[in-house]
């Protein structure tokens, strides 16, 4: 009796280190916490972060979940490289799967707004100067 | 490479280990938790207590996956990192014990983690390498500016923890093994899984968020199972909140 209730506990343990070990992800991550590791290592693994990024967003939206944050994580990448028509998108769709970021989504698509305002001024008076 | 493959297993036995340690602690007090029963999380920038300047930038790419598989809507990290920069809020000491109400309200966030990298050091000790990690958790409302949970967690690795082989080889092995920990020691493997026992933790991690299966289920029926006892039975008809809780109180024998 004693022996059998012992056994027990010892699948039970087993199993339960099973489950632990077997927990899967409840979104698609891809490589997103490395490559922002390699990117804060060294600044020319950017490339790598966006590219492999947008890979994961793809494959997330047709196969699994998106994880917070990853929609506006590609969009401030967009955003630095002056793609803000792109940003802007990105930012809507984070803001639609997650309406907890609205507030800092609609703070960052304002931002866009006004730097995208600022290019357009240089632009303008680096074409004037040359005329 | 088998020696990097025994030491996968090695740290995977002392992370075992701890894990299994935890169910010993005392139950954390959680009712200040359930009531404001937050549903995003800020993470700002740590406070950096080690010498390795780096440390808080790489802490920050391993928080946000281990909170969000728990259920909660984690604000992009990059992304917050670089408007608090540019907002001027850079410096993570003056922002850990700035009003959290202020970052709440500015972010639309409900509650904000800080941490503190208490270690985060590689030390040589004879023919080994110890790596050390300890993190403290302090997680506080964006509404009221109390803090709700908080916890220190501790890791450490050895890469020569097992023992091995011995004489005059076995030593030249070990010191090579300590060497190699030494130059490129596991912090992110390690921090990785502190966080992860720091969030799962069963008497003190944080509460399954609103988006796992487990949110208010177990934890929550225990507190209002008193809540309910004390009035009377009828009382949750009129009842407005419509709390999932309130209905799956039971008579406990």
């Amino acid at each position: 009796m004693i022996n059998n209730s012992f056994k027990k506990g010892a699948v039970a343990a087993v199993l339960l280190t099973v489950l632990v070990g077997c927990q899967t992800d409840r979104y698609m991550w891809g490589s997103y916490d490395q490559d922002l590791y390699n990117y804060y290592r060294d600044t020319e693994q950017r490339t790598a972060l966006e590219t492999n990024l947008l890979e994961t967003l793809e494959k997330a939206e047709q196969k699994g979940k998106v994880p917070p944050g990853l929609y506006a994580e590609y969009g401030y990448l967009l955003m630095q490289d002056g793609r803000y028509d792109d940003a802007r998108r990105y930012f809507e769709l984070e803001k639609k799967l997650w309406p907890e970021s609205t507030k800092l989504m609609d703070a960052v698509i304002r931002v866009t707004a006004v730097d995208e305002g600022n290019k357009d001024k240089e632009e303008q008076a680096s074409a004037e100067t040359v005329q | 490479m088998q020696k990097l493959f025994n030491k996968g297993i090695l740290l995977g036995l002392v992370i075992t280990a701890l894990t299994a340690c935890q169910t010993t602690l005392p139950k954390a007090d959680y009712t200040m938790y359930r009531e404001l029963d937050p549903k995003s999380i800020l993470v700002v920038m740590p406070v950096n207590r080690s010498v390795e300047v780096e440390a808080p930038d790489y802490f920050l790419t391993t928080i946000a996956k281990p909170i969000a598989e728990k259920g909660y809507y984690v604000f992009p990290v990059n992304l917050v990192k670089n408007v608090m920069d540019e907002e001027g809020m850079s410096d993570a000491d003056l922002v850990h014990s700035s009003d959290p109400t202020v970052l709440g309200e500015l972010f639309g966030a409900d509650a904000i983690l800080y941490v503190s990298i208490d270690k985060w050091t590689s030390q040589w000790v004879v023919f080994d390498t110890v790596t050390t990690v300890t993190f403290t958790y302090t997680m506080k409302s964006g509404e009221t500016g109390e803090t709700f949970w908080s916890k220190t967690q501790n890791l450490q690795y050895s890469p020569n923890q097992g023992g091995g082989g011995g004489g005059l080889a076995g030593l030249i092995a070990k010191a090579v093994i300590a060497a190699v920990e030494r130059a490129a020691p596991n912090y992110i493997p390690m921090t990785r899984q502190a966080n992860a026992i720091a969030v799962n933790a069963k008497n003190d991690g944080m509460l399954p968020g609103p988006y796992s299966p487990e949110y208010k289920s177990g934890e929550e029926v225990v507190q209002t199972k008193e809540d309910a006892a004390s009035k009377d039975q009828p009382a949750a008809e009129d009842d407005t909140t419509g709390k999932p809780e309130e209905t799956a109180e039971k008579p406990s024998t």
